[in-house]
Order: C-alpha cells, then sequence, then structure tokens
C-alpha cells in the first residue's frame, strides 16, 4: 500500500513538473488552467440558483448513510453587507476536495490521500485511527468530521461509490434548484467547464492556500475570505 | 460554533510527554556533570529517571486513549477497532508530525528504559550510563520540542503555528523536569541548604513568564488582525485558563514562593517545596490545554 501510494505521489510529481501550474490565483477569483489528459473532478454551486432547500442535505445523508447529525455537507444561511445594504443567502459547504489539500500530508497512517486518477481526496476508513490531526489541519470548519458509525474521520469524497461509475454525486442529482454542477474541469467540452468560463468563479479562503475544487458563483470578495464553518449558526432560523 | 477535537486527553499527552522529557533531561545532565559521584544525587537522578519514563509511557497512552478508533473499539466491543493504533507502526510518514512523534515517543521510550536499567545494572559503577544519559538528553530536547511542533505543523492555525511555543514549551518542560526531580527529593528528604534550586528554578521561571507574556501579546495582536475577538481574553474559556492556571497559579506563584525562601534565607520545608512542584505541574497542564483550546476557535 505504502509503495503503491509512494510511486502515485512521484508520478504525481512527474506531471506536474511536465506540465506546469494549473492554477493561477487572482485574489480568490480563479483562472483555471487546464492539465491534459487527466481528470480533476471539480463541483461548481451557482449561489444565485440555491434556494436554500437543503435536499442536497438530505440526499448526501441518505447516500452515504451518516447520523442525522452528521453531515458532509451543509447549507448554512448567513447574511452580508454591500455599503449600507444588508442582504442573506444560502451558502452551501462541503470538504474542497483540494488540489492542494492541507490534511494529506499530516495524515500519519497514510488513510487520507489523494486520488491520482481524479484528483479526490478520500479516507481510508480501514486505515484512519481517528487522530482527528487531519481535522485540525484542515482550514475549513466542520467539513471533517467522525463519523459516529465507523469511529473514524469522515468527509465529503463526491460519491466515489457513484461518481466512479459515471453517475453524479447525490447532491448534484436531487438539487432542487440546479446549483450544483459537477464534472471534470480538464475537459474543455464539460457543462462545468463551460460554466467556469462563462462566469467569474471565487473559492472559498483562498489565502489557505489548498486551491479548491468547490467553485461559487455569485460569491463576493468579501464574502469568499470569511471562514464560514459547517456549524455557522443559521442566521433565520434562531 | 467551536468544535473542540482535541481536549484534555491531548492536553494530558502533551504535559505528560513535556514533563517526562523534563525528568529525564535533568537525570541525564545529574549523570553528564558527575554530580552522582555523590551518593543522593544519583538517588536522585536513578529515581527521575524511572518516573520521566513512566511518564513518559503514561503520555503516549493519553494519546491512544483519546482515538476514536480506541473510543469506538471500547465501546462497541470491537477489537478490531480498539487495536486499530498499531496503523500508527506499520508506516513512517515524513511529512506528519504525528508520525515523527510516534517514532521518536517509542525511541525515547526505549532509551529511557534502557537509561533506568543501566542505573540498576552497574549500581557500582554510575559512569557506565553516561551513554544513555547522553542519549537520553538529546531525545528530551526532541520530544520537549515535538510537543510544540505536532500543533505548530498546523501552518494556518493563529494560535498555534506562533514559534514562540517551541521555547514555551522547551522552558514548561524543564520546569516541570525541575518540579519532578523536586518531589522526588522530597520524597528521599534531601534539603536545598544553598538555595541553588531555589534560584535556578525561579530564573526559569522568570524567563517562562516573560515568553508566555509576549505570546500572549503577539496573540492579542493577531487576533485583532484577523478581525477575531482576542483569543486568550480573560472572558473566554481558553483565556481564564491562561490567565490563572498557567500564569497565576502555575508561574507567578511558584515565583513568589522561590523568592520568599531566598530573601528570608531559609530552606524551603519540604511540604513547601512539594506544594511548589504541584503548582509548577498544574500551571504546566493549564498552560498546554488552554493553548488547545484557543487554537480551536472556528
Ligand atoms: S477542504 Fe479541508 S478536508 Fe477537504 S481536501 Fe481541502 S483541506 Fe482537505
Ligand atoms: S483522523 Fe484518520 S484520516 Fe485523519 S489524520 Fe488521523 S488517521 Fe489520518
Ligand atoms: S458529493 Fe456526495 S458526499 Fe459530497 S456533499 Fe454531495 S452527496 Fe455528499
Amino acid at each position: 500500500m505504502l509503495d503503491r501510494r509512494r510511486a502515485l505521489k512521484l508520478l504525481a510529481g512527474g506531471a506536474i513538473a511536465t506540465t506546469g501550474v494549473m492554477f493561477m490565483p487572482a485574489g480568490n477569483a480563479i483562472a483555471v488552467i487546464r492539465q491534459q489528459g487527466k481528470k480533476r473532478l471539480a463541483m461548481v454551486i451557482d449561489l444565485s440558483r440555491c434556494n436554500g432547500c437543503k435536499a442536497c442535505v438530505v440526499s448526501c445523508g441518505m447516500e452515504n448513510g451518516t447520523k442525522p447529525n452528521e453531515h458532509r455537507t451543509q447549507v448554512i444561511q448567513t447574511s452580508a453587507e454591500i455599503g449600507d445594504k444588508q442582504y442573506a443567502f444560502n451558502l452551501p459547504i462541503m470538504c474542497n476536495n483540494c488540489e492542494t489539500p492541507s490534511c494529506v500530508s499530516v495524515c500519519p497512517t497514510g488513510a487520507t490521500f489523494k486520488r491520482e486518477e481524479d484528483g479526490i481526496v478520500v479516507v481510508d476508513s480501514t486505515l484512519c485511527i481517528g487522530c482527528n490531526y487531519c481535522i485540525q489541519a484542515c482550514p475549513y470548519g466542520g467539513v471533517r468530521f467522525t463519523n459516529s458509525t465507523t469511529g473514524t474521520v469522515d468527509k465529503c469524497n463526491f460519491c466515489i461509490q457513484r461518481t466512479s461509475r459515471g453517475l453524479l454525486p447525490a447532491c448534484v442529482e436531487t438539487c432542487t434548484g440546479g446549483a450544483r454542477v459537477f464534472g471534470d474541469i480538464n475537459d474543455v467540452n464539460s457543462e462545468i467547464s463551460k460554466l467556469l468560463s462563462q462566469s467569474n468563479p471565487m473559492v472559498l479562503q483562498a489565502s489557505k492556500q489548498t486551491s479548491p475544487n468547490v467553485f461559487y458563483i455569485g460569491l463576493t470578495q468579501e464574502e469568499s475570505n470569511t471562514a464560514f464553518s459547517i456549524h455557522s449558526p443559521q442566521l433565520w432560523q434562531r | 460554533m467551536n468544535e473542540v477535537h482535541w481536549g484534555l486527553l491531548v492536553a494530558a499527552y502533551l504535559f505528560l510527554a513535556g514533563a517526562g522529557a523534563g525528568a529525564l533531561f535533568i537525570s541525564g545532565c545529574l549523570v553528564l556533570s558527575n554530580k552522582i559521584q555523590v551518593p543522593h544525587h544519583l538517588d536522585t537522578a536513578k529515581i527521575s529517571a524511572i518516573v520521566g519514563t513512566l511518564l513518559l509511557i503514561i503520555g503516549t497512552g493519553m494519546i491512544v486513549f483519546d482515538l476514536t478508533s480506541f473510543q469506538y473499539g471500547i465501546a462497541h466491543g470491537d477489537m478490531s477497532k480498539f487495536f486499530r493504533f498499531y496503523r500508527l507502526f506499520m508506516t513512517f510518514e515524513p511529512s506528519s508530525m504525528m508520525s515523527i512523534g510516534t517514532w521518536l515517543l517509542t525511541l525515547a521510550i526505549i532509551f529511557a528504559s534502557l537509561f533506568c536499567l543501566s542505573f540498576r545494572a552497574k549500581a557500582n559503577q554510575p559512569g557506565h550510563s553516561r551513554p544513555f544519559a547522553m542519549i537520553n538528553v538529546i531525545l528530551a530536547i526532541c520530544v520537549a520540542s515535538y510537543t510544540a511542533l505536532l500543533i505548530g505543523d498546523i501552518n494556518h492555525n493563529l494560535v498555534w503555528s506562533n514559534s514562540i511555543l517551541v521555547v514555551i514549551f522547551l522552558l514548561s518542560a524543564l520546569s516541570c523536569g525541575a518540579a519532578v526531580v523536586l518531589i522526588v527529593k522530597t520524597r528521599i528528604k534531601i534539603t536545598d541548604v544553598n538555595h541553588s534550586f531555589a534560584k535556578s528554578d525561579s530564573a526559569l521561571l522568570a524567563l517562562e513568564l516573560l515568553t508566555v507574556c509576549v505570546f500572549a501579546y503577539s496573540i492579542r495582536n493577531i487576533s485583532i488582525f484577523n478581525g477575531v475577538d482576542n483569543l486568550l481574553s480573560l472572558s473566554s474559556d481558553a483565556g481564564a485558563i491562561w490567565w490563572i492556571g498557567a500564569v497565576l497559579i502555575g508561574l507567578i506563584m511558584p515565583l513568589l514562593l522561590n523568592l520568599t525562601s531566598i530573601i528570608g534565607k531559609t530552606a524551603a520545608s519540604h511540604s513547601r517545596e512539594y506544594l511548589l512542584a504541584v503548582l509548577i505541574l498544574m500551571g504546566a497542564f493549564c498552560l498546554r490545554y488552554s493553548v488547545l483550546l484557543a487554537g480551536q476557535y472556528y
């Protein structure tokens, strides 16, 4: 297992060295530079289409068998200000399956790793000891959590059980507003690539240098700099 | 909003590993400086080494108890989860400070045990403990620094990534070691007649107080800069434990106790020395616990 992992890391290093940088961050807005011949699965969330119904939260729980109070994704209801105007919005949050994830290098058992074939960051629950080091290392509060059914760490893995067979993630399939779009951003003809090139996508907290693979349309610079957490209070349900 | 994933057990781990390393460091220094030619110093070095080793072992046990797989194993009688921690020893991940620490602590426990045995095997030739003493002094410094580097490696964390924590944890480990040695001395009834311990301990505590204040000041500034409430403000749990537990009980009170016996030129009674040591140890635990809590702000 270790040898295979090392070999994959070396291969990945070589691939990056020959094809160059993949992302050029400009503030929190992201200019995508594609890496040919390799899949890079990502999600775009269009905030103007999210109505806060939380169908994604429910379908994710049903698909992945998490307990009702344990979420791989959550839609937080929050507010922001532009000038003297305050407005409310829904913000779906999940693991960003980052390009340079800070959770991977800290794992002492190699349970958390980034899949070479599609870039998804996964947790092997048969290797995870539950030390919670990765939870501390992730700058995105609450996206990793302890799954009480396994006693190990869990997170969004872009529904690998579905996406490895060409299906869409459960949350994308169920989204009532069509806000979540999923696909390979290295494929120029994919829906997600077209959407990214037509809009001004932002990521959450680009300053944390993890290069997220979850992009947002309709997020302001100020909002993207805010440290939202899956446990952020639900503003208008108090 | 705040989720505390690392709490009392991890604080106990950092504290016990630091105190054990401190005791082994002082024991090793006693051997290397040849002070063990004096019988009561030999006893002090020997017992401190044994206590230090036990603290390292208990501390390592604390991190195993904290693993969610271990807790799940106990709660559900699942042996495969109970023993899952063996995975730590199946690999070495050089990028993971926890993996480095696992092997470092394993080495430290092995060499600390050999150090203890060297006293027993060569009771009539204490000089034979020297090579083990040397290795233990080096490993003790590594273990004490590692307890800070483990959390310092989380480089986006406003509290834990502060480099001065390494110095604070090193000084604190040394003063914990001194407190353990003091307890050992009170048990074997050695009196510090010329105040040498009180003087060196006071210097150490004063230096620690200074670094701790610098740290609190930098956390205040970092908090303001990042638009969050002061992460060590007295009104927060972390801040209350920091200022009352770590600073007042763990540093100011022991410092005053030391100074009164130096100024009064009286040898501190054993009960007073005992109190001093307990205060230092309580403070050192609070220091690590408050730093852990303050760092889990998001
Ligand atoms: S969001 Fe956090 S947990 Fe997910 S890949 Fe990035 S660093 Fe890792
Ligand atoms: S909790 Fe599991 S996945 Fe996370 S760092 Fe520890 S062993 Fe790795
Ligand atoms: S991709 Fe799958 S695991 Fe991730 S949030 Fe959506 S449904 Fe949940």
